[in-house]
């Protein structure tokens, strides 16, 4: 570390924080384009049911992922502060929806530990690690990792030969 | 600026003057003679050259160097394009061009690959710097005396050079009575062509020197052999120069001649001039300012943006008439102008990404000229049409089944020489590449004058493939078109040229791709036109907009032949599989939309519900949708690039009230659904 002062600004990053059911997540706010109240979904046929469809984003259509149904979390439908944080992302521009936004937050690298190991049963490799602030725990998400898993690439190929 | 987008202005300089010298070097073949031509080549290799090594590629400066070399030889005529020389500058310039891609992607090129072409270059450029000499050998009398025969002389000469012209004087004979046989009285002037230098010829004489006059001199102009009478004059010495520029003062001008003669008045002369002028100036202007380089991502962002002013005028219109006002009528005359005014702009952007086909089709004069040469063909590619405009996205997608086209016709439409000559037509075969306009389509032909496609070949080869079962009751057409089926290629030895095991099948799914169609005529021994219809753009399309369940889709007019309500009576199922309906004594498999998109629909059964008739492949499909909602232009829209690819969904397109509409893909469709049912 160079000064002290100066190296604290720096090493903290931002990260928009939100919901799904009752559990905090996070990811890097630089992977965030925007934040828009969700709007009609146009379904695209053949697709997993998390991929939910496309929306219109001001005359672009941008891709939509349910990431509760992404997660195989239980989800009860959409309601008034269900939300869809447009991000970009190294395979695109997509839309991930969430139950809710509730914060942009700044943590240093030393509030951010290695996610921890929950054995076979729970994926972990979408975790980029788990945040502290204050007395809240938040599960920092890998995006790239969330949208270009296997199952999405398997799954094209899947369409494209049929 | 930094350095980075300076890198970037150059690569894009560098990748355009490439391409040039391409064109160029293929033109110069046709008409060595053009200066301007050579020069614009020259000039290009130029630029290139000057501005890698200011960004410090010092190889690539060096290797532009030795085409440059080559090119200045050519340019003062000291070199004649010969197709050797052609061939070896086009193969520089693919390297060229590879070199420049390595600097785009960040890597290193391995210079070292290119080295035995630069020393070919080099001896080119030294071997072939011909200039012409004009040798005037007057011999000394003794010349047999001293056992020398100056013909051998001459033909040392040849051995150093080409001898262009020698002339022999006899002026200095004498007559009979004084003839000494003994004596030589003839004289010589001698015009040679050689790489070598004047102190060599000059060891030619060595021997003859004592008493002879010799005199070498270097002709410049090498390639004006003619030059001005004037010129010519002086050089054989009958008059002095100064004789002619006299001479020459008093010639008149092609003006003061008609005026003197009153064939026209000096008025009207002066007005020809002055138009003349003003045509040269024009032509200048019009050569320097006529594009203007854009980057594709500012347009595509303004295509966009156009796009959304469409769908905000559509809105509008439905808030005016949802909205009975007053005002309304005066609204609607106001808005009605804007919409105008929008659509006009709509079409002027979209016509931004419009370019002449004849960037692409220039390109195949080169497949042509060597692939006509490593299958010892001859063959000519006549293009026409160049200047017809498609959408960018679609040139650059159509160049591809172009490239398989081209070498299908060289390869298994034209014959072998002795088989042309022996069915009585022209040694040199011709391929024509032609496009052009009709309605909202723009055609591509691809026509050769070979031997035709064979019927039989074709019905053999699809039974032995297991594509058909027997060819009974197949039309032409239907034969014809059993080439674009997957598995197919009738090529018996398979060369480096087709045969690759890509076949017709992808250039059709390409075209289809881009909503586009393909078409054959074929005649024996007349040859075969393969033709492909493209919509003008792939942007905007004329769709039909139907209802399905709770969703809204688009099906593209051009795949829609008729839309109806069949009888009860006319639905038919066969086999409890599939279903047909009867239009008019026609029996068109019915394919239900909801089933295979997999979704829930309003209107089971087909006499409630709606038919799209739709044709693929010449045959007529029925969709059944539930309603009908209306006919609209819209814009298609990719629906992102994290989106797997749905065969049957070609993109989506936004509706007046903002929502997503998907664009169907007929042929995909289609080809699910047989298949599907073939299991």
């Amino acid at each position: 570390m160079v000064k002290e002062n100066q190296g604290q600004i720096e090493e903290k990053q931002q990260f928009v924080t939100f919901y799904l059911n009752e559990e905090a997540y996070a990811i890097e706010a630089l992977s965030v384009q925007e934040i828009i109240e969700l709007t009609n979904i146009t379904k695209v046929p053949h697709l997993p049911g998390f991929l939910k469809g496309v929306i219109n984003l001001r005359g672009t259509i941008v891709p939509v992922v349910d990431l509760k149904m992404k997660f195989g979390m239980h989800s009860e439908g959409y309601k008034k502060h269900t939300c869809v944080i447009v991000t970009e992302f190294t395979g695109g521009v997509m839309g991930l929806i969430v139950d809710a936004v509730s914060d942009v937050l700044a943590m240093s690298e030393e509030t951010i530990s290695e996610p921890p190991s929950f054995g076979a049963r729970i994926k972990t490799e979408f975790i980029k690690g788990m945040g502290r602030f204050g007395d809240d725990l938040v599960i920092i998400l890998d995006v790239d990792r969330v949208l270009t898993d296997e199952e999405v690439s398997v799954l094209s190929e899947a369409k494209e030969a049929q | 600026m930094d350095i980075e987008k300076l890198l970037r202005v150059f690569i894009d300089e560098a990748v355009e003057r490439i391409g040039e010298i391409e064109d160029g070097l293929l033109e110069i073949e046709k008409s060595p003679q053009d200066m301007e031509l050579i020069n614009s080549i020259f000039r290009a290799a130029h630029t290139i050259k000057g501005s890698s090594g200011t960004f410090g590629l010092s190889d690539i400066s060096r290797f532009t160097h030795c085409m440059e070399e080559i090119l200045d030889l050519m340019r003062n005529g000291k070199l004649i394009p010969e197709k050797e020389i052609v061939n070896t500058l086009l193969e520089a310039n693919d390297i060229l061009k590879e070199m420049i891609e390595t600097v785009a992607s960040g890597g290193s090129f391995d210079f070292s690959r290119c080295e035995g072409l630069v020393s070919r270059m080099k001896s080119l450029a030294e071997k072939k710097e011909l200039r012409q000499f004009k040798i005037i050998f007057i011999p000394s009398a003794d010349l047999f005396r001293r056992g020398i025969e100056p013909t051998i002389i001459i033909e040392d000469l040849k051995n150093i050079g080409e001898i262009v012209d020698i002339q022999a004087y006899s002026d200095e004979v004498p007559t009979l009575s004084e003839f000494n046989p003994e004596e030589l009285y003839l004289r010589w002037d001698i015009l040679l062509r050689t790489d070598r230098e004047e102190s060599e010829i000059k060891e030619v004489f060595e021997f003859v020197e004592d008493g002879s006059k010799i005199k070498i001199f270097p002709v410049t102009d090498a390639e004006k052999d003619i030059p001005f009478l004037g010129q010519m004059l002086i050089k054989e010495g009958v008059v002095a120069p100064e004789d002619v520029d006299a001479a020459l003062k008093t010639q008149k001008r092609l003006g003061e001649i008609l005026v003197e003669e009153g064939k026209a008045t000096s008025e009207e002369i002066e007005r020809v001039i002055a138009k003349q002028r003003n045509s040269k100036q024009e032509s200048f202007k019009k050569s320097i300012t006529s594009t203007i380089r854009v980057d594709l991502g500012k347009l595509d962002h303004l295509v966009n943006i156009v796009g959304e002013m469409v769908i905000i005028h559509s809105m509008f219109q439905q808030f005016i008439n949802s909205n009975g006002n007053r005002e309304a009528e005066k609204l609607d005359l106001i808005f009605n102008q804007l919409q105008r005014i929008g659509k006009d702009i709509q079409e002027s952007v979209m016509s931004l990404r419009m370019l002449p086909v004849g960037e692409v089709f220039h390109r195949f004069t080169r497949l042509v000229r060597e692939l006509s040469e490593t299958r010892n063909k001859e063959i000519e590619l006549i293009i026409t049409g160049e200047e017809t405009e498609l959408d960018k996205g679609v040139l650059e997608k159509i160049t591809d089944p172009l490239v398989h086209l081209i070498r299908n016709a060289i390869d298994h439409g034209i014959e072998e020489t002795e088989e042309r000559i022996a069915k009585g037509k022209p040694a040199r075969g011709r391929i024509h590449l032609s496009a052009f306009q009709l309605g909202d389509s723009v055609y591509i032909e691809v026509e050769d004058d070979g031997r035709g496609l064979d019927r039989e070949k074709i019905l053999r080869k699809a039974l032995s493939a297991g594509l058909i079962n027997s060819g009974e009751g197949l039309t032409d057409d239907q034969i014809f078109n059993l080439i674009f089926q997957p598995g197919f290629s009738t090529a018996e030895k398979v060369t480096d040229i087709s045969g690759r095991g890509v076949g017709m099948d992808v250039v059709k799914k390409n075209i289809e791709s881009l909503n586009g169609k393909i078409f054959i005529r074929t005649k024996p021994d007349a040859g075969t036109t393969i033709s492909i219809k493209l919509p003008l753009t792939l942007a905007i399309i004329d769709g039909l907009t139907v209802g399905i369940g709770e969703e809204v889709f688009v099906i593209p007019i051009s795949s829609v032949i008729e839309s109806l309500r069949p009888e009860r009576c006319n639905v038919k199922t066969l086999n409890e599989k599939g279903e047909v309906i009867n239009v008019r004594d026609e029996y068109i498999p019915l394919l239900r939309l909801h089933e295979i998109l997999d979704i829930p629909a309003m209107k089971i059964k087909p006499w409630e519900a709606i038919v799209v008739v739709t044709s693929h492949e010449d045959k007529k499909y029925g969709l059944l949708v539930d309603d009908l909602i209306g006919q609209q232009q819209v814009v298609i829209k990719n629906l992102g690039n994290a989106m797997p690819k749905v065969r049957d969904i070609a993109g989506g397109t936004i509706l007046g009230d903002g929502r997503v509409a998907l664009v169907l893909d007929v042929p995909g469709i289609i080809d699910i659904a047989t298949k599907a049912l073939m299991n």
